[in-house]
């Protein structure tokens, strides 16, 4: 098992060098814990705690200790878009600085199931709003990565059995929700008055499928695969006002957005004693050429026998539906790579880097949906404490990190002379600093 | 339980019960009721008929499906531009007088104009004059029109020439019986007019060309020196006797003789003449106040046409998307049936229900008219 160890990690070096995906929710761009964001997000093997109910459940019953945790995210972006078209009517968009809650949960489970099931719970709340469904005009330059994916209230739950000393196997969910509705209203326009109003909001949960494989070949040593699937929030609301039979107006809008790939992760970790010192790598698949356009779809009915009596219903009719809009990404593969020194027994230092290829291509159409590559770079460090109610052998920890996302100034130049966008260039950086509580009892 | 607890309990809620909690005795707060306005469902309740009942089938299918969709937009738009240009107090000054359009006996002017339009497509034998249509389309398509609405706005701000027209009208039964005894150039009838009319045509575009070609015309028709025929003469001087109205008549007759030389269109206008089916009273129908109807009546319908004819004399776009709309629906394969339809609506005074729901919509009221 010592020498299959070996061999997966000798492979995965040569993984480390291709190019990382893009990410899409606040996880998958920067990060759950300061831990995993130190160690640039290359935990499929190397996750611990609560934090693998994202990236690999299997990893859940790598801990023996019920575990909680609280973490703090703040992303401070800062970047650009520098316009050939001055007067445009299509101003610039930038994602706006973003803060978040964290929560999480894990346990072994005792008793006869003891070292070989284990629990987990994650949660993570936007700080000013739970979910925002924001739909910008596809010509408006926007960076498509950073701009609303963080407003996305996240709920994990996985579980994960032992299945031998060196296999373990797990599963668990993403839970979403889908926004619909109705709005139906019938007014008396001579009167001026709504005769009958009836709404309806709802939200429907939806749930993407989590599963992930641990695998322990070696002391020391641990490969880890999993695999996130695709999910979305779908949100449509029909809205319909008339009167009577004679004239009626229905505007449906529809739209796709906080939309995450289908991603296969490969991962391995590598843990000396002698310095103690984890090296982890990780190479992650994801399947952006499946983006839908996050545009809003509208369609505008008017019909009504006043129309029809003189052949116009339909005439007023307009709708997006017969241009849908192809934003053409390409899937992508992120290599990392993370390290983690324990320099004392009270003090962790940790590093991590990877660089991930846009799936964006160059906006020369009509949309403009911006994004760059990016190079990845955190740093960060870990304080073990005793419990302050108890005596107990590290108890609380608390780690923190800094992550620096740059933006390689990139450059789209419009097919079209007449093009109201006009040319582009952006780029920029992006500072994300996570602080993490956790305590393991 | 202790006992300290049950009397704890019960006289929490005895207490409860005494302080009266709750709305079982409370009457809801009054909110005005709602108006009880019709809905435009049962002003409209004619045309929803027509249009449930098939008898519009032929006019919305040439519409809405001859016609390009940036036509049928073109239209939509031209109308709700109309109906957005027209002055404030346009429609409200219709309130009072919104029966005039009502008329009783089926003599009023919608009836009159859907007899016609039924005669031409369907009841004449000649129905439905294909050679004649195919000229309009030639005239809508190729003609200015801007001269002529002009021409016909002023015509409706004459209300002296409006008068005499009307009376002039009311005389259609003798005026058939003058069109069967013309002669000219050694026809009769129907091919004297059609003669007549094209000499007409040719002096258009002669120098000497002036309103006194189109009343000689007249005179040879009816006596012009006797009333109404007078009136209606001394409008027509007024109004083509000179500029601009001088340059738009010459206008028209020039462009109709270049698409319609045989004057196709003198054979139609024959027999609807002749036909006996303008019948429109001499008085003009029932009056506001149940009288004769009279200038007054009869003043913001021709403010309300005048006003879209000026529209249409301003706006070319406009012009264009109605001369489209025109051309389709009078080709061969459909001009039957959509000018059947148009007489079935005109015959059922639909259109005033229509007028009457913008009236209510201007005036901001749902009361009932008087």
């Amino acid at each position: 098992m010592r020498r299959l160890g070996r061999a997966a990690l000798a492979a995965l070096l040569v993984v480390a060098v291709a190019p990382t995906p893009a990410r899409a929710s606040t996880y998958d761009i920067f990060g759950l814990s300061a831990r995993d964001v130190a160690m640039g997000n290359a935990m499929t093997a190397a996750a611990t705690g609560y934090a693998a109910v994202y990236y690999n459940p299997a990893a859940l019953t790598a801990t023996s200790q019920q575990q909680i945790g609280l973490g703090l995210t703040l992303t401070l972006p800062e970047v650009y878009v520098d316009r050939g078209s001055a007067d445009s009517d299509r101003p610039t968009v930038l994602p706006p600085s973003h803060f978040g809650l964290a929560l999480g949960w894990m346990k072994p489970v005792p008793g006869v199931f003891a070292g070989k099931l284990a629990l987990g719970v994650g949660l993570y709340l936007p700080g000013d709003r739970l979910v925002r469904v924001q739909g910008v005009d596809p010509q408006r330059p926007q960076f498509y990565l950073y701009q609303n994916l963080q407003d996305k209230l996240l709920i994990h739950a996985a579980a994960a059995v032992e299945v031998t000393e060196w296999l373990s196997i797990g599963a668990g969910v993403e839970i979403l929700a889908d926004l619909g509705g109705s709005v139906a209203l019938d007014m008396n326009i001579l009167s001026g008055e709504f005769e009958q109003r009836n709404l309806s909001v709802t939200l429907d949960p939806t749930a993407a499928p989590i599963a992930g494989i641990h695998i322990r070949p070696a002391e020391g040593v641990a490969i880890g695969l999993s695999y996130r699937g695709e999910s979305a929030l779908s949100f449509h609301l029909p809205i319909r006002v008339s009167d009577g039979e004679a004239l009626s107006l229905a505007v449906d809008v529809e739209q796709t957005v906080l939309w995450t790939p289908h991603q296969l992760s490969l991962g391995a970790s590598w843990t000396l004693t002698d310095p103690a010192l984890t090296l982890a790598l990780d190479a992650t698949l994801a399947f952006w050429s499946g983006a839908p356009d996050p545009s809003p779809r509208l369609s505008v009915d008017v019909e009504g026998y006043l129309l029809e009596a003189f052949g116009l219903a339909g005439a007023l009719d307009l709708s997006t539906h017969t241009a849908p809009i192809a934003v053409g990404f390409t899937d992508t593969v992120t290599a990392r790579v993370g390290a983690e020194w324990q320099a004392t027994p009270w003090l962790t230092l940790r590093g991590g880097y990877f660089y991930r290829p846009t799936p964006a291509p160059r906006q020369t159409g009509v949309t403009a949906y911006l994004d760059n590559d990016a190079h990845v770079l955190s740093l960060g460090a870990g304080f073990d404490f005793l419990s302050p109610l108890k005596e107990a052998p590290t108890a609380v920890r608390l780690d923190l990190a800094a992550q620096l996302t740059l933006l390689p100034r990139r450059t789209a130049l419009r097919a079209d002379a007449k093009d109201p966008v006009g040319d582009l260039s952006h780029g920029g950086h992006l500072w994300t600093f996570v602080m993490s509580l956790s305590h393991a009892y | 339980m202790s006992p300290a607890l049950a009397i704890v309990v019960a006289a929490s809620l005895a207490l409860g019960s005494a302080a009266g909690c709750g709305g079982a005795d409370v009457d809801a707060p009054e909110t005005p009721p709602p108006k009880a306005c019709k809905r435009v469902d049962d002003h409209l309740a004619r045309l929803h008929e027509l249009q449930a009942t098939g008898q519009l089938t032929h006019l919305a299918d040439a519409v809405g499906g001859r016609l390009p969709d940036d036509a049928r937009r073109d239209l939509l738009a031209a109308v709700l531009r109309l109906l957005g240009g027209f002055e404030e107090g346009t429609f409200s000054a219709l309130a009072p007088v919104l029966d005039v359009l009502g008329e009783a006996d089926g003599e009023g002017l919608q009836p009159t104009l859907g007899r016609v339009l039924r005669y031409v497509a369907v009841d004449s034998p000649a129905a439905p004059y294909p050679a004649a249509l195919h000229d309009l389309r030639a005239i809508l398509s190729t003609c200015e029109g801007a001269p002529v609405l002009g021409l016909l706005r002023r015509a409706l701000e004459d209300d002296a020439l409006v008068d005499a027209l009307v009376a002039a009208l009311g005389e259609a039964g003798g005026l058939a019986d003058a069109l069967d005894g013309l002669t000219f150039e050694g026809e009769d009838g129907r091919e004297a007019l059609r003669l007549l009319l094209r000499n007409l045509l040719v002096a258009a575009s002669g120098p000497d060309f002036d309103v006194r070609t189109v009343i000689d015309l007249l005179a040879l028709i009816v006596d012009v020196e006797a009333s109404p025929w007078a009136e209606l003469a001394g409008g027509l001087e007024r109004l083509l006797g000179e500029e601009p109205g001088k340059s738009a008549l010459r206008g028209l007759l020039v462009c109709v003789r270049e698409v319609d030389p045989d004057v196709a269109l003198g054979p139609l206008l024959y027999d609807v003449l002749a036909a006996g089916i303008l019948t429109l009273p001499s008085d003009g129908g029932a009056g506001a106040d149940g009288g004769a109807t009279t200038g007054a009546d009869t003043a913001p319908y021709r403010a309300l046409l005048a006003d879209a004819l000026g529209f249409l004399e301003g706006d070319a776009p406009a012009r264009r998307a109605l001369a489209t709309v025109g051309v389709e629906l009078l080709r061969d394969d459909v001009a039957q049936g959509v000018l059947a339809d148009l007489a079935t609506l005109l015959s059922s005074e639909a259109l005033t229900d229509v007028v009457e729901v913008l009236v209510l919509l201007a005036t901001g009221t749902c009361e009932a008219l008087p």
